[in-house]
């Protein structure tokens, strides 16, 4: 099992959250995805939301908004044990911000 | 001491034999109806341990490379990592591989062509099958077992097929962990016959799984091993030989 990071500057185009280096946004169809830190950096002038998007091929299955107040840098951290995401078999994990842009980098894996 | 040989997890460094050790390789004659077998046996002699970290080629998530040969330029380039020299004809390579990272497959052909298997299809195993592989989790890195054991010898030849299944690229890398022997090959019957009956204690491997096809053997070995069918079995088991 391989950990991984997911690096995105997210606008207000939605874009996909895939592993670095070259893998795919979407989970395999045996493991779910496990994010279990988070840090997120918001570099517009003003308030911000980011949202991100879990899909089941075109259709949106949840979505998860987090509004951030002002510029700054805001982390959320778990456990690789008690992950905060879980993202299931074969879904694919989006995010889009409300405004340009929001600087995202994730620690998962997948088992 | 005996029941590791049936572990799939057993460690290779255990089933690494010593010297005044007796085994035997087993080769397919005819594995449908007449279930003959040709076996050659062999008494270590000396051994030295095998190792070596073999890096593959960055590969993209579900990426899969076929069936080929282990080169010292790369995958299918220069020379073999396993060529063995017609001067040592009685030199024979044990080892398992160890896969890094965990979810990178694993299929063997040996001889190359075909693959190695347990299974009993009539379509032989292509590399990528949901069947005849070991990955990392079977066979770590750090502690190759039992599931990857291979040998080698003179006119032998082994190709491995890998695939990703991680979620990330990622530099594969397989752990060559053995041993090498010089081995006495006994072409003595009756000392074969004991073997085979239990009287002499004997490792007896299989060789390339339970492949059917042709294999072939250094000319010093043509003519010196024996052909065991199952009559031949039950007359021993039953007394005689």
């Amino acid at each position: 099992m391989v950990e991984f990071n997911i690096f995105a500057s997210v606008g207000t185009t939605e874009v996909d959250l895939a592993p670095h280096p070259r893998g795919s946004p979407t989970v395999a169809s045996d493991k779910r995805r496990k994010i279990y830190a988070m840090v997120l950096s918001n570099t517009a002038t003003g308030a911000n939301t980011l949202t991100l998007r879990i899909y089941s091929g075109a259709t949106l299955e949840a979505s998860f908004s987090i509004h951030l107040p002002s510029p700054g840098a805001y982390s959320v951290v778990g456990r690789k044990e008690e992950p905060i995401l879980i993202v299931p078999p074969g879904r694919t994990l989006k995010a889009i911000a409300s405004a340009a842009s929001v600087e995202v980098l994730m620690a998962g894996f997948d088992e | 001491m005996e029941a590791p040989y049936y572990d799939l997890k057993a460690p290779i460094r255990s089933l690494i034999l010593k010297e005044n050790m007796n085994f035997a390789l087993i080769f397919p004659l005819d594995v449908r109806k007449r279930m003959e077998f040709e076996l050659y046996f062999f008494r270590v002699a000396r051994v030295a341990p095998l190792e070596r970290v073999y890096v593959l080629p960055e590969l993209a998530p579900g990426e899969l490379k076929d069936f080929t040969y282990l080169g010292e330029g790369g995958l299918g380039a220069g020379d073999d990592i396993f060529a063995m020299s017609d001067e040592r004809p009685y030199r024979i390579l044990h080892f398992g591989v160890g896969v890094y990272p965990a979810n990178v497959k694993v299929w063997r052909q040996q001889p190359s062509g075909f693959t190695v298997t347990g299974w009993s299809r009539r379509v032989p195993t292509k590399a990528g099958d949901p069947v005849d592989y070991f990955d990392g989790n079977l066979s770590p890195f750090h502690e190759p077992t039992r599931a990857s054991e291979t040998v080698m010898w003179l006119k032998g030849s082994v190709y491995f097929a890998v695939r990703n299944d991680e979620p990330v690229a990622v530099t594969p890398k397989l752990h060559i962990l053995g041993a090498g022997y010089d081995a006495w090959l006994i072409a003595d019957k009756s000392l074969a016959d004991k073997m085979v009956k239990g009287v002499i204690p004997c490792r007896f491997i299989s060789v390339g799984g339970l492949y059917e096809g042709q294999y072939t053997v250094p000319e010093e070995w043509v003519g010196k091993g024996f052909k065991y069918s199952l009559s031949d079995v039950q007359n021993l088991i039953r007394g005689g030989g």
